[in-house]
């Protein structure tokens, strides 16, 4: 093989397919890149055998097509270090050279055919999705699936298609959120798979914003999600496991409802947080007629009261949250109002924000 | 490797082949025995197996060969040819999961990293095992997790793993390789299907010994394959630290001891045990200084014991049995004594001089 190809673009590669190259695995191959030239581009392959990426470099002048693997971290600090616009890679004698101007790497290389497979996650998507639509569905699920629980199934999120209609639902027990979209293509297949998280953090770190639609597909064994933009792919296993069934935690007998400024919210809750300690988590929230009134209580500390102004309907109600979870979700919402949706101080409320999107999460006792 | 190329474990086979013809393979084994028997070879082999697309029927003559004879279910065995089998023997199987107390070096967390492995601890079973449970397989068959050395899970681990031995996912498969099965928890072996592999035969291990070390003359094969007690690991493992030369040095003071000359047997011993235990330590770098020499004693001590043993099986050939016979007897129990005190934390070398001491006082009486 032997190809010259511009050194930012090999750098932005490397750095997209580093998120699997672990430095630390028993099997040192996982450790390595597979350059595969072809045509007119260069396609960069990294696994760590439950999650692939493959990242496709343009600005490549491929004089000669072939595959090289070398240790992703070695390369990727020789191109970090370099200076030149463009670089010469060229592989000879189990050696892999890479040339500058003024300077002449030599790297061993592995062998290709050791290298695992990595999924190449062809044929059509399942669905299509902008990807600002993605972002915006994937930051408000994904803070608050569980992590590392003997319950597998919670430990991604669950997306489910039905006759063109897309929701995503992550929950860890305590609270749970859920949000719909709506695909820009999709195929008539009905889909439910749980995705992890960590798949998907990879990927929306790779995709850049200028890069158009996104395709999703499971394969056809339902055990591997392909997430594909124009330039990138990342292939995950999915998880195990039945997914709760969230729609019967979704009350539908609130009967009160706060409108509430989303960034006064968060700031009040934050406050009232500071004086809350392990042993007493909760911030209380007492509603009554257009003013809200957030408590904070540590034994042996002291005590923070925060009023704010509630659109607030309904007989007056005191409850208590815990401020992680309500500021998790607030830190995400783009909207500039929340409505809190609330029934009885032992019931969960639900925060919405827009018609799309809701999260659900469970009071803690007041006494 | 075929299934069949593990050799006199027919309580094994049997097993396994029962439950692939029921369609019941249960999710969780414990295969316990003597190490070195061949129950890693055969958890691999039952995982390539499980994981190999097409299996097909074995041959008759190989079936045989592994004391199936008498078996008429169908016996299967793994193709060895596609990509699955390859990569199983390569070790690089994305859905073989190997679990060794050294994976502690490879986790996400430094203080875990930075321990010594002496024992399998939660932190590495809950990443390595209970999180990669959650994945589905990779390729699509089913995932097979081999954990080694599973007598040295910590307590706090195994009551990490009993959820995800009692109800795994579907196609999740757990194979803990024990020595001693009293050192798991009841709650952890009664959540698993128990297989029992027993000693190897002595001439079967001289047999493979004379394969796999070519270089040994038959004498060593002998004296080693009867001094591992049906191990073939332990023998190779014997040959590999010098046994057969080192025995000489240990036993000819045996033959003429005397009071006078104990402390310098107990003080040759001492260095012996030493230089054993040294070879234990570059097997396993992360053991301590008094496992090692622990180790290094009881190889030690077998080799004495084993000497003993000899003599008595020649004096109990011969008419005049008598003083001779019980001597060697009284030998051996005070050796087992003094393996039980090193075992139980006693002074190395007060023991060692008791030992010596004693031997050489039955000697003179």
């Amino acid at each position: 093989m032997k190809l010259r190809v511009n050194r930012h673009e090999l750098a932005e590669g490397l750095a997209a397919v580093s998120g699997v190259t672990t430095s630390r695995t028993p099997k040192p191959i996982l450790q390595c890149v597979l350059m595969e030239a072809q045509g007119d581009c260069c396609v960069l392959k990294a696994t760590d055998l439950e999650m692939s990426v493959s990242f496709t470099v343009t600005q490549v002048e491929v004089e000669e097509k072939g595959d090289i693997l070398v240790s992703a971290d070695k390369l990727s600090q020789i191109v970090r270090e370099s200076g030149d616009e463009t670089l010469l890679l060229e592989t000879g004698e189990g050696l892999c050279h890479v040339r500058g101007q003024d300077s002449h790497f030599q790297i061993y290389q592995q062998d290709t055919r050791e290298f695992p497979p990595v999924p190449s996650g062809g044929g059509p998507a399942d669905f299509e999705l902008e990807t600002g639509e993605l972002r915006r569905l994937v930051g408000w699920t994904a803070f608050a699936a569980a992590r590392e629980t003997s319950r597998y199934a919670i430990n991604g999120v669950l997306w489910e298609l039905q006759k063109g209609h897309l929701s995503l639902t992550a929950t860890d027990g305590r609270r749970l959120s859920h949000a719909e979209g709506k695909p820009k293509t999709t195929t008539d297949r009905s889909l439910r798979a749980i995705i992890p998280i960590k798949a998907l953090n990879l990927f929306m770190r790779i995709v850049g914003e200028a890069e158009g639609d996104v395709g999703i597909s499971v394969t056809e064994n339902e055990n591997q999600v392909v997430l594909r933009s124009s330039r990138a792919t990342v292939t995950s296993a999915l998880v195990e496991g039945q997914f709760p069934n969230y729609r019967d935690v979704i009350p539908t007998d609130s009967d009160k409802q706060a409108d509430l400024n989303t960034a006064e919210f968060l700031s009040a809750i934050r406050r009232a947080a500071l004086l809350t300690n392990d042993e007493s988590r909760s911030v209380k929230l007492s509603f009554q007629g257009d003013e809200l009134v957030l408590t904070g209580r540590a034994p042996e500390e002291g005590e923070a009261v925060v009023r704010m102004l509630a659109a607030f309907q309904g007989e007056p109600l005191d409850i208590g949250f815990n401020p992680v979870f309500l500021v998790d979700a607030l830190k995400v919402v783009e909207s500039d109002r929340v409505t809190l949706e609330l029934k009885a101080s032992n019931r969960p409320g639900i925060l919405r924000c827009g018609p799309n999107m809701l999260y659900v999460v469970m009071p803690l006792n007041l006494s | 490797m075929s299934i069949f190329d593990v050799r006199h474990q027919p309580r094994a086979h049997r097993m396994i082949q029962r439950a692939l013809s029921g369609n019941r393979v249960p999710h969780a084994y414990v295969f316990h025995g003597p190490d070195g028997v061949g129950k890693e070879a055969f958890a691999t082999a039952f995982a390539q197996l499980l994981l190999c697309p097409n299996p097909r029927s074995a041959e008759t003559d190989l079936r045989k060969r592994s004391e199936l004879a008498d078996w008429t279910g169908p016996a299967m065995d793994a193709c060895g040819e596609c990509d699955d089998c390859r990569a199983v023997r390569a070790d690089t199987h994305p859905d073989m999961h190997r679990i060794y107390r050294q994976l502690n070096a490879f986790h996400p967390d430094t203080a875990v990293r930075n321990r010594k492995a002496l024992d399998l601890g939660v932190d590495v079973v809950r990443h390595f095992v209970i999180d990669a449970v959650g994945a589905k397989p990779a390729r699509g068959r089913a995932k097979v997790f081999i954990i080694r050395e599973a007598d040295r899970i910590t307590t706090a681990a195994q009551n990490a793993l009993l959820k995800t031995l009692e109800e795994p996912p579907a196609t999740t498969f757990l194979i803990l390789l024990v020595s001693s099965l009293e050192r798991l928890l009841p709650t952890t072996f009664s959540r698993c299907q128990l297989v029992s592999f027993s000693p190897l035969p002595q001439d079967f291990v001289a047999l493979q010994l004379r394969e796999l070390r070519p270089e040994l003359e038959d004498n060593a094969i002998t004296y080693v394959a009867q001094l591992a007690e049906g191990s073939l690991g332990l023998a190779l493992q014997y040959v590999d630290d010098g046994i057969p030369a080192i025995r000489d040095r240990i036993v000819t003071p045996l033959e003429r001891l005397d009071a006078a000359g104990g402390s310098t047997v107990v003080k040759d011993w001492m260095e012996s045990a030493k230089s054993l235990g040294a070879a234990c330590r570059r097997r396993d770098p992360e053991i301590s200084d008094t496992e090692s020499q622990r180790q290094g004693l009881n190889v030690l001590l077998a080799l004495a014991s084993a000497w003993y043993r000899d003599r008595l099986r020649s004096a109990a050939g011969k008419a005049e049995t008598g003083p001779r016979a019980t001597l060697c007897a009284d030998a051996i129990s005070a050796i087992n004594t003094a393996a039980q005190q090193i075992e139980l934390n006693a002074n190395v070398q007060l023991c060692l001089e008791a030992l010596v001491f004693r031997l050489a006082w039955q000697r003179a009486s």
